[in-house]
């Protein structure tokens, strides 16, 4: 594991103690934001596929660690969203500073919708209720508008190099 | 070839965490609430705790500034109304308490436990879910305070939810907004008895089964029912009707109400130190 793995784990600690002692508290429209979506997005986008699998999943069982949903859950989530994200990497030579938030609100909602898919299948709860759209509205704007920081964030903690999208 | 095998080393990471990530699910979903999971789960969450509270204490300022500034009208305007409620209450609090008095004369009679003599460990909220399809509630005392997985969560107004999950020193609640909630409700002026579900975050609750022909009136208050087996002691307030209706050809009545409670705005709470007897 080297230097920038470490950060980059290091900064997804940071972001879920943010998520768990701020963002967790905030609420709008009855609704938190939920900044840990944004964790193997950014790194995907950042670090490519392969780390952005791993940080996802470790970001995912920590917040795992907390919740009452399945253990696992959202661990398996992250990583698929992490992958997905780190597939766009190589695609686009120079990238627009907004691309990074457009990329967090689709794949913040699309995370979203495949973590409420498998849980309505592992579990018995009802979570396709009116207040999902609510839901999927609040995250995913809140992420687009999180990403550029946090971006930012991941690419300082990534070591420089040519094989990112965001560079 | 090198970039065959650099094109394949994602996919493998991703079967490799996938399948991590299942067994976890499964072993989860098949320990129940004394597995290891769920012990790790309690281990992390003591360790967290200091971490959590240095942090939420240093970020409180920004959070009730960010919230001051939303809600500021709307706080002078509560303030007020609260004000003329407080009056207005003074004046039932001397009737209440000699109804108190018949009312514990006949649990006594019948050998039920009153309510207001049920232990209970005061505690304060710490963290609400970071997840939004779970409303639940961290506070700050656990298993070392007396508190197991089951027992009621009340204020001074009425029901807050559940414990559902234990440690050493936190304990989780399942609030009674969350969809997977289900309680036994009478109506105060009639008896009715209804079941009340949680319809999620800032949604009014539906209440079901609730007799075609009695009469529910908007604003009133629905109390816990304590049926045999029930998750709860009766007599808790647990909310106050907001709209009712019969649509034609049903044989009960559809019922909304808003928790007494305010859910979005909890400091501390009541553990009762009670569990309902099979």
């Amino acid at each position: 594991m080297n230097l920038s793995t470490i950060r980059l784990l290091w900064l997804g600690s940071a972001l879920v103690v943010l998520q768990l002692t701020f963002f967790g508290n905030l609420q709008i429209a009855g609704v938190h934001p939920d900044l840990l979506f944004l964790v193997p997005i950014a790194a995907g986008l950042v670090a490519g596929s392969q780390r952005a699998i791993v940080i996802g999943f470790a970001v995912g069982m920590a917040a795992d660690l907390f919740n009452e949903t399945p253990f696992g859950l959202t661990a398996l989530t992250f990583s698929l969203l992490g992958h997905a994200a780190g597939m766009l990497d190589g695609k686009t030579i120079r990238a627009p500073w907004w691309l990074g938030g457009l990329f967090a609100l689709v794949g913040s909602a699309l995370g979203l919708i495949v973590w409420v898919v498998v849980a309505s299948v592992i579990t018995d709860r009802v979570l396709f209720t009116p207040s999902l759209l609510v839901v999927l509205l609040v995250v995913s704007a809140g992420n687009a508008l999180l990403a550029p920081p946090v971006v930012k964030m991941f690419q300082w903690a990534y070591a420089p190099r040519d094989d990112g999208l965001l560079r | 070839m090198a970039i065959a095998r650099r094109a394949s080393r994602p996919r493998f990471t991703l079967f490799v965490c996938a399948l991590a990530a299942v067994t976890f699910i499964t072993l989860d979903a098949r320990d129940g609430t004394s597995g290891f999971i769920d012990t790790t789960k309690g281990v992390a969450r003591d360790v967290y705790s200091p971490l959590q509270g240095a942090v939420d204490s240093a970020l409180e300022p920004i959070r009730n500034a960010a919230r001051g500034v939303r809600s500021q009208d709307q706080l002078e305007a509560e303030n007020a109304r609260l004000r003329q409620q407080l009056e207005d209450a003074r004046g039932d609090a001397l009737e209440a308490e000699n109804n108190g008095r018949e009312l514990r004369a006949l649990y006594d009679l019948f050998n039920i436990r009153y309510l207001p003599d049920l232990p209970r460990v005061t505690a304060r909220v710490i963290a609400s879910t970071s997840s939004n399809f779970e409303l639940t509630l961290a506070i700050d005392k656990g298993e070392n305070d007396g508190i197991a997985v089951g027992m009621p969560v009340v204020t001074g107004s009425g029901l807050v939810g559940r414990v559902v999950e234990t440690s050493q020193s936190r304990s989780t609640i399942a609030m009674i907004t969350d969809p997977s909630s289900s309680i036994g409700v009478r109506v105060g002026s009639t008896g009715d008895i209804g079941v009340a579900k949680g319809t999620g975050p800032g949604q009014p609750m539906d209440v079901d089964l609730l007799d075609i022909i009695l009469p529910v009136a908007v604003d009133e208050i629905m109390v816990t029912s304590g049926l045999q087996s029930g998750a709860y002691p009766a007599g808790i307030p647990v909310g106050s009707v907001r709209t009712t209706d019969t649509p034609p050809g049903q044989l009960t009545r559809n019922v909304t109400m808003n928790p007494v409670v305010d859910l979005n705005r909890l400091e501390f709470v009541q553990v009762l130190q009670w569990t309902s007897t099979p």
